[in-house]
């Protein structure tokens, strides 16, 4: 009961201050391959707010997890090299910052959780271990401050017997734990904010529900910012406030997550929305959107979504659109964002609609 | 604090000796022969460069257990006291290259790019000299002494470990954890040392076990020629190949032959041992 409360304080707290934590500004990655020029983000702008959860959705090669590792200065360069733009961390440009300066900002004020929990834990170190490191890297902890400390932090992402598996090496626990022990290693620090690159992917659907419900509960503990880059748009609607979609190394909407499943501009985002399958309801064959991925290499005129979209009109192959403000803070990156919605119509003939929606 | 029954049963190495039998052999073994260095002078029972022609080419007997050689001289004494030196030029040689094999490649591994590049093609100018040459061409110019012998052996010997340490810093450095840790924030010397050198040095410490062997052996052909150490010193290699010579009189190259066997078996074991304790996954406890 204390709790519940406790919490909604918590939650009140975080809506109040709506000061940006991080935001990105015409962020542009490129790698340079022997094939060419990938550019991998075009123009990349957006904002994390204080303890909001954002979502960043698209499919694979859409730049989501690149722009994500170039918050924590991690593109391997070469071939990786980031072009332009800032990344504004409280108002601090991390571009601009040197090594020793970065390092100290990794895994103490931002940290990151990866998709593999199979592999991203070293396998020879106990996981105890694991969980002191940024500890002694950061906080200046001893040995034994720092033992307490993650013994304290399993126990909070809720790993039975903590003294137990403190001594236990990663191939001894499921993949469900390891991934309870990396949450615990990236948000032993309190981070400001934490980028979970694909947290579930890699479990099985219970243990997704539970490792989601962990990081809810541990966001509103800790008061951090959530990055959530993920193509499940179901973990979207789950954890999320607001979402960023982006396609082809470009943003093509932002808005309220409400707002994307009620309403999607982008005849992306439309397309996505609509090939969620829906639990009951007329069975209907599953949509799916014509085409695939415009190849990295090529470069582009016009809208590069334009030759897998119904709604394309010529304007769309000869001119990029620019970002529509729609108030609200609605963003879209489309000419014909007026006409969209014709696939949510034929889909809505379903009774029930699309689940968590 | 704790007392001394709770540290043996949570101390790793010592449930290591425990579960793991040919280490403990190997660690048995390698323990005799230290004793046997340091006591080597009490142990033989006669002056091993003592020579009798009336008693040459006695097979074991009571009096000489291993036999005697072409001059007569006792081989176990002999066996004895070269322990000293094959076992002391084999580990020198083994270790040194080993150490900077280790180094060398895995900062080239780990760094890569041009550097990487350069420092690989000078290991393979170097590995690429036929041994024996480069020894007398080191020899001849600084003179012939142990300490070059063995200086040749490592310049020798050094690029075999650097290419295997290289190819696993290589392999290892690309995997999550690697940037999981970057992620953390540890910089690069860290990552190096906590991340990488652990995952990758399981290889080169069982080819270095297996080297030692070898390494016994290169050091005797190498005697043989005058370079290592000189002739009436008993050193297994020689006395081997001292052997090899006399076919009917079997013991003059077995007893050597089993030393060297035996010093080597009971490293394998040992490198076998650390590489299975330094591996979690095949590291056995006692519950």
């Amino acid at each position: 009961m204390k709790k519940n409360e406790k919490t909604a304080e918590l939650q009140e707290t975080a809506d109040d201050r709506n000061g940006s934590l991080l935001r990105i500004e015409n962020l542009e990655v490129e790698f340079h391959t022997v094939e060419g020029i990938h550019k991998a983000v075009r123009k990349v702008s957006y904002e994390v707010k204080m303890g909001e959860t954002l979502g960043v959705v698209g499919e694979s090669g859409s730049g989501k997890s690149v722009t994500a590792l170039s918050v924590m200065q991690l593109i391997q360069s070469p071939p990786g090299k980031i072009m332009g733009g800032k990344i504004l961390f409280e108002e601090k440009d991390l571009l601009s910052l040197s090594k020793e300066e970065m390092n100290h900002i990794r895994g103490n004020e931002i940290a990151m959780i990866f998709q593999e929990p199979m592999t991203s834990l070293n396998p020879i170190h106990t996981c105890g271990k694991q969980i002191m490191e940024p500890l002694i890297l950061h906080k200046g902890y001893s040995k034994s401050e720092a033992y307490e400390k993650a013994l304290q932090m399993m126990g909070q992402v809720g790993i039975p017997i903590p003294r137990q598996r403190m001594k236990e090496y990663p191939h001894q626990l499921s993949g469900g734990m390891r991934q309870r022990v990396m949450i615990a290693m990236a948000l032993v620090c309190k981070p400001k904010l934490l980028i979970a690159d694909e947290p579930t992917t890699a479990l099985d659907v219970t243990i997704q529900a539970q490792i989601l419900e962990l990081m809810k509960i541990l966001r509103k503990e800790m008061n951090s910012s959530i990055i959530m880059i993920t193509h499940d748009l179901g973990v979207v609607a789950e954890m999320c406030d607001r979402v960023v979609v982006m396609y082809d190394g470009q943003i093509v909407e932002v808005c309220k997550v409400s707002d994307l499943f009620r309403h999607p501009y982008h005849p992306y985002s439309e397309g996505l929305i609509c090939s969620i399958p829906s639990i009951g309801g007329t069975r209907r064959k599953l949509y799916a959107i014509k085409g695939t991925v415009p190849s990295p290499y090529e470069e582009k005129t016009g809208c590069s979504f334009a030759p897998r979209c119904q709604y394309a009109k010529d304007i769309c192959r000869r001119q990029c659109p620019e970002m529509t403000d729609l108030g609200n803070g609605r963003l879209v990156r489309c000419w014909n964002y007026r006409e969209t919605g014709n696939l949510m119509e034929t889909a809505k003939e379903s009774p029930e609609g699309r689940g968590k929606a | 604090m704790k007392n001394k029954k709770s540290f043996l049963k949570n101390n790793t190495v010592f449930q290591a000796l425990r579960t793991n039998t040919l280490l403990t052999i190997g660690v048995v073994i390698c323990a005799i022969w230290l004793f046997v260095i340091i006591f080597a002078d009490y142990l033989a029972p006669y002056d091993p460069l003592l020579q009798d022609l009336s008693l040459r080419l006695q097979p074991p007997c009571r009096e000489h257990l291993f036999g005697t050689d072409s001059l007569g001289r006792d081989i176990l004494s002999r066996v004895l006291a070269g322990s000293r030196i094959s076992i002391g030029a084999g580990l020198q040689c083994v270790i040194i290259s080993a150490v900077a094999g280790m180094l060398i490649g895995g900062i080239s591994g780990y760094i890569g790019g041009i550097f990487d590049d350069v420092v690989m093609r000078i290991g393979e100018l170097f590995s690429s000299f036929p041994t024996i040459i480069l020894a007398m061409v080191i020899a001849s110019a600084m003179g012939p002494s142990l300490f070059n012998t063995l200086l040749t052996m490592c310049i020798v010997w050094w690029p075999n470990y650097a290419r295997v340490m290289r190819a696993m810093v290589i392999q290892v450095k690309s995997n999550e954890y690697v940037e999981a840790s970057r992620c953390l924030g540890a910089s690069r010397m860290r990552i190096f040392i906590r991340e990488i050198l652990p995952n990758s040095i399981s290889s080169v410490i069982v080819l270095t076990t297996v080297d030692f062997g070898n390494a016994i052996l290169l050091f005797a052909s190498l005697s043989y020629l005058g370079l290592g150490s000189p002739p009436p010193a008993p050193e297994w290699g020689a006395m081997v190949s001292n052997g090899a010579e006399q076919f009917y009189y079997w013991w003059v190259a077995t007893f050597p032959g089993l030393a060297i066997l035996s010093v080597s078996l009971g490293a394998n074991f040992i490198g076998d041992g650390i590489r299975d304790y330094l591996d979690p996954k095949l590291r056995k406890t006692i519950s």
